[in-house]
């Protein structure tokens, strides 16, 4: 009985030190090893849905291994954010976000922090405009903001309460001491119809869709918030230093505990995607901008001046978290 | 190009081999997704768009297309079969194509749902071919007032929906406009009845809902009560609607069509908005309306008819100015994004190629559709002959995999079985689901117009008097809420007087809020 006993704990050691060693096997060839999921918090077909896609099949050429665009669609980003932060930290979750996941961690709303998660680099810049109806009585920006100093509460319509949309609308409007008062809609073809059928003076939305409408010449472009596009007046423009702007950009995630050798590699893939010719032309026919930020940067410049922005715009909303 | 040449163009393209098989293709897997509970037309379109890549654009969007009418026609076969909607769309189809089923009438109510979808369709085609531009700008015309208007004219139809007690009806109206408060709040951005959950943020998923409202609690209805047998006829010549049958039909998929069509241009419409308004009409103009909900071959005749139209109005925004009425659109506009195409009133100028090729095809693939469906009718039929120990398991692994796939969340789930047993509860003490889920859609789409109306006009009531849609709907509302308010109340009197010792059962169809044309009441039970 005691060998036998022995030599089942002899062989149940063997087994359980082999047992160990797999994650050191795995974590020998080099990742990635496998296929990786890249989700991103908005519905199929939309502006985020179709960078998400772009971005995926620029890492798949670059990265070697297949990756999967899907949608986590919740809460204008939130339920994806929440996602990644308690996902495996191994490189095989991805997300796409944008800036309305760090919003919401000054609303409350997020169920995670900043701190969660791990930022890869920024991927895409797009652009906000304001457009309105073709036969409105303002031709240029100049003439809208005569107007509506003139005669304090002309109406907006934006995407929704706390999108980022609004809140830079928002510190626009105040800061540029335009009095403007906001229509909340559900999403841009709504705006689209609320502007063309002049129920609003203007749309606040993105650029993408008001090109569309404006080359098609049912709509004007009054401004481009960050002067992406060169040939429409931006915000430093029209109105100097008096309104602070950032930039509108989509970024790449991981979980917080991701070692950092597989960070390193899907930055450096990043850098290879964001060069890509065709990724830049395929983000371009679409009135997207590729552009690249590194990990670095982010997290010790960019989004520490994005949430100063923020809290000085939403406090006086009053949509910080109480 | 003017139209005529552009329908002949447009049948050039579409009858090429490459974009007639891609055509069958989107109708085929749309009549599957439709039929499946929970998986929608978003979701298999969403599968699809990868094998789109390689395609040319108009071959694209032709097979999406496909996919979304198809799924119109394919929705009603789990309504009428198991009291299951395979779509939100579907889900006015149940009332009284089930009733139908159990009656041993499934083939005529499959049947003249197809023929209906058909004819549904292809009208509303026809109609977007010549109309879809001077309508597209007249749609525009909406604004928040005028859907307040048209959704209180929408409200006080509601209470048609009920077969039994008004008062059940409307407490079922009040439960849903509760259920759709939660989720963030429009003008605020604060979260209503969230309880801290982020999978409640965007509010309680309209297909878990549905789906737990009715086909769960139908499986645990036949768990507790597994006598009900099906009568089933065998006999190929019952499986086809009969001449009465058509004779009873003719008026609602004429008048299914219209409405359908003009409701499905408005944004938010399409297939939801417009069956439930048939039903509410066919039910209104009936001659006996007590025989709705009872199995009336009009509550099957006129929504399906509409659900189909509207997909087709629901084409006119998005073709003739870039702008998606719902969300499935808003689909098809992203993959003619990913195409290069940007859609707008640019496409019909730019790319006739698509603009006609696909319309060409819509009418090409109600066609494929109609000889996919009809045949498929006595196979579906012969589903009903599965013992319920087989079919109700297989019906919840179904369900459960709709529910999950639609966000691959498992919250959806959740509301779904948690909907599902609430369901259940309601049908043991003769409460109707249809009232609370249609008060569900609607009730969001009326506080958004409200409260937008208001900061449009800085607070003053007047704006919906001022405009002139608005005020014309308005008007029409309060008509027909005076008028049912009126026939209750002589039915609630003449009740009283002669069927006093009925009153108390909630069957007495006095206490029905309808009347016959005349104002005569109904006499008799």
């Amino acid at each position: 009985m005691k060998r036998t006993e022995c030599s089942s704990l002899f062989l149940i050691s063997i087994l359980f030190t082999l047992a160990l060693s797999h994650p050191t096997w795995a974590a020998e060839k080099k990742y990635p090893t496998g296929p990786i999921e890249l989700f991103v918090g908005f519905a199929a077909g939309g502006q985020a849905d179709f960078i998400n896609r772009t971005l995926a099949r620029g890492l798949e050429k670059h990265m070697g291994v297949t990756v999967v665009p899907g949608n986590k669609v919740g809460g204008g980003g939130i339920v994806l954010a929440s996602l990644i932060a308690s996902s495996k930290p191994d490189g095989y979750t991805l997300g796409t976000l944008s800036d309305s996941v760090i919003v919401a961690t000054l609303t409350g709303q997020g169920t995670y922090a900043m701190d969660d998660l791990r930022i890869v680099g920024v991927v895409a810049s797009y652009e906000n405009c304001w457009i309105t109806s073709v036969d409105s009585p303002w031709k240029t920006i100049q003439e809208f903001i005569d107007y509506a100093r003139k005669n304090p509460g002309v109406k907006y319509a934006h995407p929704g309460v706390g999108s980022v949309t609004h809140i830079y609308t928002e510190n626009i409007s105040r800061n540029g001491k335009l009095g403007l008062i906001n229509v909340p809609f559900k999403g841009d073809p709504e705006i689209i119809t609320a502007v063309l059928g002049k129920h609003v003076s203007i749309g606040a939305f993105a650029y993408s869709s008001g090109k569309i409408q404006a080359d098609a010449g049912k709509a004007r472009i009054l401004m481009c918030y960050n002067g992406l596009d060169p040939s429409l007046p931006s915000i430093s423009k029209v109105f100097g230093k008096s309104v602070p702007t950032f930039d509108l950009v989509f970024f790449l995630a991981v979980a917080k505990k991701t070692p950092g050798d597989v960070v390193k590699t899907l930055e450096q893939a990043l850098v290879k995607v964001t060069k890509d010719p065709e990724y830049a032309n395929t983000l371009r026919k679409n009135n997207v901008w590729p552009s690249f930020v590194d990990s670095k940067t982010c997290n010790e410049k960019t989004i520490p001046e994005k949430l100063s922005i923020l809290k000085s715009v939403m406090g006086p909303l009053g949509l910080m978290k109480k | 190009m003017d139209i005529f040449a552009g329908i002949l163009y447009g049948f050039g393209v579409s009858l090429q081999h490459l974009n007639l098989l891609y055509c069958f293709l989107g109708v085929f897997v749309g009549t599957l997704v439709g039929v499946l509970p929970g998986i929608g037309p978003s979701g298999a379109m969403a599968i699809l768009l990868p094998l789109t890549f390689g395609l040319p654009p108009a071959t694209a969007i032709i097979m999406l297309a496909g996919i979304y009418y198809g799924v119109m026609y394919g929705g009603s076969t789990t309504s009428i079969l198991v009291n299951i909607p395979g779509e939100p769309s579907s889900v006015v189809t149940c009332l009284d194509g089930y009733q139908m089923a159990k009656k041993g009438r499934a083939g005529p109510a499959l049947g003249t749902a197809a023929f209906g979808s058909f004819i549904g369709g292809t009208f509303s085609l026809i109609a977007l071919t010549f109309l879809a531009i001077p309508l597209a700008e007249a749609a525009l015309k909406f604004g928040p007032p005028e859907y307040v208007a048209l959704i209180c004219v929408s409200m006080t139809l509601l209470t048609y929906l009920a077969r039994g007690s008004t008062v059940k009806a409307v407490i079922m109206i009040l439960f849903g406009l509760i259920l759709s408060c939660v989720g963030l709040d429009l003008v605020s951005g604060m979260p209503r009845f969230v309880f801290g959950s982020p999978s409640l943020l965007d509010g309680i998923g309209f297909v878990p809902l549905t789906m737990g409202l009715f086909g769960i609690s139908e499986v645990l209805k036949n768990l507790q009560k597994p006598s009900e047998k099906f009568i089933l006829e065998s006999r190929i010549k019952n499986l086809l609607p009969n001449l009465q049958d058509w004779r009873k039909s003719i008026g609602p998929i004429t008048r299914g069509s219209f409405i359908g069509f003009f409701l499905g241009i408005l944004p938010g419409g399409g297939g939801v908005l417009s069956s439930f308004v048939s039903y509410t009409v066919e039910k209104k103009l009936s001659r006996n309306p007590e025989a709705f909900g009872q199995g009336a071959i009009e509550g099957v005749a006129g929504p399906e008819t509409s659900n189909n139209a509207g997909a087709g109005g629901a084409f006119v925004p998005l073709l003739a100015l870039g702008i998606p009425p719902n969300v499935v659109m808003a689909f098809l506009l992203g993959a003619l994004i990913i195409h290069g195409v940007a859609p707008g009133p640019t496409l019909i100028g730019q790319h006739p190629q698509i603009f006609w090729g696909v319309i060409a095809s819509m009418y090409l693939g109600n066609i494929m559709l109609l000889f996919l469906n009809l045949p498929l009718i006595g196979l579906w039929v012969k589903v009903l002959k599965v013992p319920y120990r087989v079919l109700m398991p297989l019906i919840l692994l179904f369900c459960f995999i709709g529910a999950y796939s639609i966000n691959n969340s498992v919250s959806d789930v959740i509301i779904m079985i948690v909907f599902g047993v609430v369901g259940y509860i309601l049908r043991r003490f003769d409460y109707e689901e249809a009232p609370l889920v249609m008060a569900f859609i609607l009730g969001p789409m009326l506080e958004a117009a409200f409260r937008q109306s208001l900061i449009m006009s800085d607070g003053k009531f007047s704006i919906f008097l001022t405009r002139p849609i608005s005020a014309v709907a308005l008007v029409i509302s309060a008509l027909l809420f005076i008028s049912s308010g009126f026939s209750y109340y002589r039915k609630a009197r003449s009740g009283a007087r002669s069927h006093g010792s009925r009153l108390g059962q909630g069957q007495n169809p006095g206490v029905y809020s309808n009347t016959q044309k005349g104002g005569e009441p109904i006499s008799g039970a």
